[in-house]
């Protein structure tokens, strides 16, 4: 199955159906839909087959076809839209995405490596799985990068559930088993740019896994393959266990998510008391509401310009 | 300013988050806070005017004499007097509020209470005004005729006893008076005394200086004229002889005739001057005679060596001589006892000057005792008519005729409650309420503070804020919204309406006397008829509302 489209649509965000029975999608999707790409047949499981179609881009090796991902949920959800479309929340994902790919660029520039960004919290249900979905989303729509979105919440894995697709094995079973390779658990997925990294199989010490060296050589081999992809880690909160902490020490960003309206002031200082030694810790807050002095959201600010586009 | 519209889009967010919370302490304070008001007791308010005689029979007696008292000072004095505990007791037996009440404490309570719902004062010049607020509309109105009566009765005896106090005051003043007279008049009585030799009868000191100088001043011209007669008559007495020859008639005639016309020239010159004519004419006839006479005239006064013829004649004393004589030895006596007097006058003036200097400091002084006595005696006499006025008055008084207070207005029985103010309070709730909700709310934020925008959490740390993305309500939320909405609605509605409900109510039938009703009668049915009835809408019957109560 064909799973990248060609060059000259590199502009343009497509979403495949991989079949007929997909018209839904289409009809969802509406007009903004491209032309369909012919059906690709499944790659065998050959870890060393080249992909059919050469890319500008490395070539990802996949073992997996690329994932349905369930847009519309996302689209409900706010996170993903139709192409050649903006909102508020998409200006908002753009704004943090060009801090974080901001980094990367110029830690490209000096040589350094700045690829991997931690979405964590203090607490859970802060909104860090919705974050860091948004982001990869957005990432994805870069020309110049890509993004491999991992779960890496191991005690309670939500990317499959929100991405709507099943998963059986996943990163914890990477770190376990050393022979395996990345791309047995890497998932393609139908929009452009965007991989998936899933959980995998729940394991009582994931705690220690993911302190271990094994993980360590994950990352270096999944940055040191695509130096333009960007890696986005949805991890537990740091309040409730260590694994947050544990893997924060290998990331070069760490995106704090702050739920507005929600968190106690002292939760977020004590999260904050963790990661404060680490460099690089940016903050993202979600779920603000409008106040009465804040600047006009771009929905306001578009939809009621006489320019729009009807 | 940018800063308190986040402050306020805070505080917003937290009565939103909380507002639960705050809506169910709205509603309690609400509930709670109209309770309170219904059950409030009605206070009834009596009162009662009374008219104060400020002319009373008092002042004019005591004008001038002593300190009028002001009508306000004379209220606190009441007030004091008319509100101590044995009165208020007495005032307590007459209205009947100490029956069913057994024990001391609440002896003590009802006491207080009832001091603390009287309250007097002044209205006007002479008015006194009592005002009685209590929650039973006969037990006010006992209260202030019982305040009213304890008024009346003390204040009869009070003027009979300023009365007697006045007459004493006038008495000991007049006794005192008496004593000071007495003193003045002694006083004045040893000065006379003293000082008599000061003091001449009339006319003062000066007049008496005067008609000494007078006298002494006439006396002197006496005097002079006395020895200026003795002089001449002296003179007289030179030139006449002491003997005479008794000639013939003739002789005797003439001799007699000289002798007589001296003593004629002696005479003529008391009276007359040498130069008067008829001196002069006499003593012309006398030298002729003497020239005509045998020259036997011719005496040893003259002395002169003239060879006299004598004849050894006979001679007589010479009458003339002898009267002159006698005039003389007159003169000198006269003008003796004149010198004596003129001496004696010259005295009396001397002292007369020598005391001139301190003459007039003891007639002033003598002056100023005289005026201090008429003053005493005016005075004294003013008190004395007073008194007999007392007297008068007194005896006009105890006939009944004059009552210092009068009651204008007598306490009626209050048919509407004076407060409280039911409508107002009702109102004033609301508010509160809303308020404490509000203030629970943010309470709440503040004991469990959150971050409500990137700007507080930039504020709090150093670490870029690299963006915030607003809350994306789903489909669940917003059908959740819908039923609080909803529900909170109805939450208002329920309060308004009851608010409505007690408002009608306070104003058709009045919430005190429906809570009263209730209480009286220990069901609903009484109050629920005072309020249908009051709403205009006919009887119900509790039954038929099956609301499961008695």
């Amino acid at each position: 199955m064909k799973s990248r489209p060609s060059a000259d649509d590199q502009s343009i965000r497509e979403f495949r159906p991989e079949a007929p029975r997909l018209s839904s999608i289409e009809k969802a999707a509406g007009k903004l839909m491209q032309r369909p790409e012919p059906h690709a047949d499944p790659v065998p499981a050959a870890p060393t087959k080249a992909p059919r179609s050469l890319q500008p881009r490395g070539a990802e090796t996949h073992l997996h076809g690329p994932v349905r991902v369930d847009l519309t949920r996302l689209y409900a959800k706010g996170i993903a839209l139709p192409a050649n479309s903006r909102s508020t929340t998409s200006e908002e994902f753009r704004r943090i995405k060009r801090s974080v790919v901001g980094d990367v660029r110029s830690a490209a520039i000096s040589g350094l490596r700045s690829n991997l960004i931690m979405v964590t919290s203090a607490l859970p249900g802060e909104g860090k799985t919705f974050i860091s979905i948004g982001l990869a989303m957005s990432i994805a729509l870069e020309p110049d990068y890509r993004v491999l979105c991992v779960d890496g919440d191991l005690i309670r894995p939500r990317l499959d559930k929100e991405l709507g697709f099943k998963a059986s094995r996943g990163l914890v079973d990477l770190l376990l088993d050393p022979s395996m390779d990345i791309a047995e658990v890497l998932l393609p997925t139908d929009v452009k740019g965007f991989s998936i990294l899933p959980a995998g199989s729940p394991h009582p010490l994931t705690a220690d896994l993911v302190a271990s060296n094994r993980m360590q050589c994950v990352l270096n081999e999944l940055t040191s393959r695509y130096p333009d992809r960007i890696i986005v880690f949805d991890t537990p909160p740091l309040l409730v266990t260590s694994e947050a902490r544990a893997l924060a020490q290998y990331m070069d960003q760490i995106l704090l998510v702050i739920a507005a309206e929600q968190t106690p002031k002292q939760n977020v200082a004590l999260a904050m008391e963790q990661i404060q030694d680490l460099q690089n810790v940016k903050i993202i807050v979600n779920k603000t509401r409008r106040g009465l002095g804040s600047p006009p959201s771009f929905d306001q600010y578009y939809y009621y310009s006489r320019d729009r586009p009807r | 300013m940018n800063e308190i519209l986040e402050r306020l889009t805070i505080y917003l967010a937290a009565v939103v988050r909380y507002r639960w919370y705050a809506i169910a302490v709205a509603a309690a304070i609400c509930v709670f806070g109209w309770a309170v008001v219904a059950l409030l007791p009605d206070r009834y308010h009596a009162s009662a005017r009374i008219y104060v005689d400020t002319k009373s029979v008092l002042q004019p007696l005591l004008k001038g004499l002593a300190v009028e008292p002001v009508l306000g000072q004379e209220i606190a004095a009441m007030q004091q007097s008319l509100l101590s505990r044995p009165n208020l007791e007495d005032v307590a037996g007459r209205a009947g509020l100490d029956l069913g009440v057994p024990s001391r404490e609440q002896r003590e309570a009802m006491i207080i209470r009832l001091r603390k719902s009287i309250s007097l004062g002044a209205s006007g010049q002479s008015m006194f005004v009592i005002d009685v607020v209590y929650d039973d509309p006969g037990k006010a109105t006992r209260i202030a005729q019982a305040l009213v009566d304890v008024l009346v009765d003390s204040s009869v005896g009070l003027s009979r006893e300023d009365m007697a106090q006045a007459g004493g005051f006038l008495d000991q003043q007049i006794q005192q008076y008496e004593v000071k007279l007495e003193v003045a008049e002694a006083r004045s009585a040893e000065f006379k005394q003293a000082n008599l030799a000061y003091l001449p009868s009339s006319g003062g000191f000066q007049s008496g200086l005067d008609a000494a100088r007078q006298r002494q001043n006439s006396i002197g011209s006496d005097l002079r004229d006395a020895r200026t007669e003795r002089d001449i008559l002296k003179a007289e007495i030179a030139i006449t002889p002491q003997t005479i020859e008794p000639s013939s008639s003739q002789q005797a005639g003439s001799g007699a005739q000289p002798g007589n016309m001296h003593a004629k020239l002696a005479d003529l010159l008391t009276r007359y001057t040498e130069k008067h004519p008829d001196v002069v004419a006499l003593r012309r006839k006398i030298e002729d005679r003497e020239r005509s006479g045998e020259g036997t005239i011719e005496t040893d006064l003259d002395g002169g060596s003239r060879p006299t013829i004598s004849i050894a004649p006979y001679v007589v004393p010479n009458p003339s001589f002898s009267a002159l004589k006698l005039r003389v030895i007159d003169k000198e006596a006269e003008v003796a006892k004149l010198q004596e007097k003129l001496r004696l006058a010259r005295e009396d003036v001397q002292e007369l000057e020598s005391r001139a200097y301190q003459a007039p400091q003891v007639e002033a002084q003598m002056a100023k005792l005289n005026r201090d006595y008429d003053v005493l005696k005016s005075q004294y006499e003013e008190l004395l008519s007073r008194r007999e006025q007392a007297r008068v008055s007194k005896d006009r008084d105890e006939s009944g005729d004059k009552v210092q207070f009068r009651v204008v207005d007598p306490p009626r029985v209050p048919v509407l409650p004076q407060g409280p103010p039911r409508p107002l309070l009702l109102m004033a709730v609301l508010p509160i309420a809303i308020a404490a909700g509000i203030g629970l709310a943010v309470a709440l934020s503040l004991l469990r503070p959150v971050y409500t925008s990137a700007s507080e959490v930039s504020a709090d740390f150093d670490l870029p804020v690299i963006g915030s993305v607003s809350l994306i309500a789903s489909g669940g939320a917003g059908r959740r919204k819908t039923a609080e909405a909803l529900g909170m609605a109805v939450l208002a509605i329920c309060l308004l309406g009851t608010f409505a409900l007690l408002m009608v109510v306070e104003s058709r039938v009045g919430l005190g006397k429906v809570v009263t009703t209730t209480f009286a009668n220990d069901s609903l049915q009484p109050s629920l008829d005072l309020v249908l009835h009051g709403l205009g809408a006919g009887a119900l019957r509790v039954g038929d509302l099956n609301l499961g109560v008695k």
